[in-house]
């Protein structure tokens, strides 16, 4: 949805409308207008017939007379409705507690658009955050990555967050009134709802720790603790909040299996090449993945802590790091020969990281997953549109509840008790919109249109 | 927002699926300590085959990592039971490896462990600090340590958020090790 076409149809219906506009008056002015038969008569406001009619129906109303009577009284104020114009929505905060963004409501059309307004920072990542043996480089953005990444974001944010649930008006003979739900993401350097650091890390370093700040709040020197933002030089205190994402954020690596079992394919001391022993380990895996074609398939390239003889100490965990790469390079290789297709083997190399100097680190861990995998640059973009997490967080943590406040806003919109689990919400382990993650959009189009008769 | 604290193995989570029938786990019949502080149930002891354990009085959350390398999770009023540990570096392992204990060694090792005194103090941040994890205003509990070596036995307690180990003074890095093999906070958005 562009903004240029919804503000477009504002501009019409302000012609057609009078001055809209919110106001009871308003409404009052255009009730017994001929728009019985919904917004494809608009056109006739302000034509010739139009006063007869209305005439007709205002003696119909008088009289109790006309047929189907609420349901043309009905129709009427929602023909009205249709030309409404709405104010936007600036720096809405969903009542959850978390989230800000921007809203824009078309009744004429039932298109809700809601902005999110970001600042990019991109940053060098930390060799310490992930296993040693990545080149220095390789935690460094090219300006070509950086738009990559920014451009990939705001495409996916509005892929996995627009247009999963549409909202229905719950009046009586209201049901054309549906309403989608556009997210976008935007820059706006000047006055952002968040400001985003993006850290650099190598595409197979694996996880690093994303995280977002409540609009008012940024991520301290620890980045694991939210303060209050300082007042700038006018007093005034910046409103927005931070996240704290990185480059692998929109990679499937990210989140693992624990617990699968993995499948070892062990190489010889300095090689790379897989054997035929480790060709035979993997027909079962590859076997596995023909039989389930949603499952993927993890691979973590190792190395043991032996060095070349000689290496220069600075070089030893880059030599074996590249060792690992191309052991799981090696594996990913006979996958692909085998049919898997490429974007459902994930890989990520730890090198000589949690080794020791035993022959059995000289391998490639193969795991086989089945669980939905979870983006978490849109995970955390759930949380600035207003939403909390859904997964069990400690030993009590199945079955109990979620934040209260985004329990509160469900319960309000949606009527859904939560509990925690580990499922394939977008705001558990998973990427599934449910119908509650529209809360706060719903909960803003009942606001931005003064009306609470919305539901999902 | 990261979760404090660990995603534990539900029934019908994918790592329990694939894990090993947990062994019966022996009561604890040892006798027990004297209470720390009146209003305080008494620490578990640490049994003689547990490296390190730590305990949430408050939640009453308990978890152990064995000499063995099995991760025991005792959830509130629940029996302890052997869980899949979300280690970062060893996923498909079932137990806590080999290095991933030599690891938790060098992580008492050098916060000093059995050398602390049985409470020290947190570094609880100002007020209206929330945690990036969940959102929440930091907010703190006892975290009480206990890990055993050559016999002997010490237990250190803490006033911390379990959701930011920069609130855990000089236990900080201890935690963060333990969170690193087993607990799988790390991983949580
Ligand atoms: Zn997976
Ligand atoms: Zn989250």
């Amino acid at each position: 949805m562009e903004s240029g076409g919804a503000g477009n149809a504002a501009a019409a219906e302000a012609v057609a409308g009078g001055d809209g506009g919110a106001s009871p008056a308003a409404e009052l002015a255009t009730v017994g207008a001929p728009e019985v038969l919904g917004e494809g008569t608009a056109g006739r406001d302000g034509g010739t017939f139009s006063w007869v009619d209305d005439a007709m129906n205002a003696m119909g109303d008088a009289l109790d007379m006309r047929s189907g009577e609420d349901r043309l009284d009905a129709q009427e104020e929602l023909a009205a409705f249709r030309r409404r114009t709405f104010t936007p929505l600036t720096d809405h905060h969903p009542s959850s507690g978390f989230g800000q963004f921007d809203v824009t409501f078309d009744a004429a059309t039932g298109a809700m658009v809601v902005t999110l307004k970001v600042a990019y920072d991109f940053v060098n990542g930390s060799p310490a955050a992930v296993s040693p043996g990545f080149r220095p480089e390789e935690f460094q953005w090219t300006p070509a990555e950086q738009t990559a990444w920014s451009t990939r974001y705001e495409a996916d944010v509005s892929a996995q967050w627009s247009s999963r649930h549409v909202f229905h008006s719950t009046k009586p003979f209201w049901t054309a009134m549906l309403v989608n739900t556009t997210v976008r993401v935007v820059q706006d350097a000047s006055h952002p709802h968040f400001r985003l650091t993006v850290a650099k890390y190598p595409n197979d370093a694996g996880m690093a720790q994303s995280s977002v700040c409540d609009p008012g709040r940024h991520h301290d020197a620890t980045g694991d603790l939210c303060s209050v933002n300082a007042p700038a030089a006018d007093g005034s205190v910046p409103g927005h909040g931070t996240g704290s994402f990185d480059s692998n954020d929109m990679r499937p690596e990210q989140k693992l299996d624990w617990g699968n079992a993995t499948v070892a394919v062990s190489f010889a001391q300095g090689g790379a090449a897989l054997s035929t022993a480790g060709a035979a380990l993997l027909q079962p895996v590859i076997a596995q993945l023909q039989a389930a074609p949603t499952a993927h398939v993890e691979l973590t390239g190792r190395s043991s802590t032996d060095h070349r003889r000689g290496a220069p100490a600075a070089d030893r965990a880059v030599e074996n790091m590249d060792l690992a790469r191309a052991r799981a390079a090696a594996v990913r290789s006979a996958l692909i020969a085998a049919g898997i297709t490429a974007d459902r083997v994930l890989v990520r190399n730890q090198g000589e990281d949690a080794a020791d100097a035993g022959a059995e680190w000289r391998r490639v861990d193969v795991q086989v997953g089945d669980h939905e995998m979870q983006d978490p640059a849109l995970h955390e973009t759930g949380h600035m549109l207003g939403l909390g997490d859904e997964y069990a967080v400690t030993g009590a943590g199945v079955g109990t509840p979620v934040e209260a406040g985004y329990q509160s806003m469900i319960t309000a919109t949606t009527g859904e008790v939560l509990a925690r689990g580990r499922d394939e919400s977008a705001m558990g382990v998973g990427s599934t919109v449910r119908p509650w993650h529209y809360s706060s959009f719903l909960e803003a189009l009942r606001v931005i249109s003064s009306d609470q008769s919305w539901g999902i | 927002m990261r979760a404090w604290l660990l995603l534990l193995c539900a029934s019908e989570s994918i790592a329990c699926a694939a894990a090993p029938v947990p062994p019966p786990v022996p009561a604890i019949s040892a006798p027990e300590a004297p209470p720390v502080e009146p209003s305080m149930p008494a620490t578990p002891p640490i049994p003689a085959d547990v490296l390190l354990q730590l305990w949430l009085p408050e939640s009453g959350e308990l978890y152990r990592i064995a000499q063995d390398g099995r991760f025991l999770v005792t959830a509130p009023a629940g029996l302890e039971a052997v869980t899949v540990p979300m280690s970062k570096t060893e996923t498909g392992a079932q137990v806590v490896s080999a290095t991933g204990l030599v690891r938790l060694g060098r992580a008492l090792d050098s916060v000093g462990f059995f050398a602390l005194p049985a409470e020290v103090k947190g570094t609880m941040p100002a007020v209206d600090v929330r945690l990036a994890s969940t959102g929440r205003p930091a907010k703190a509990v006892s975290l009480v340590f206990s890990a055993r070596r050559d016999g002997e036995a010490v237990t250190v307690r803490v006033q911390a958020d379990p959701g930011a180990s920069v609130t855990m003074g000089p236990l900080g890095p201890l935690y963060d090790a333990l969170d690193q093999e087993a607990l799988g906070g790390w991983a949580h958005e």
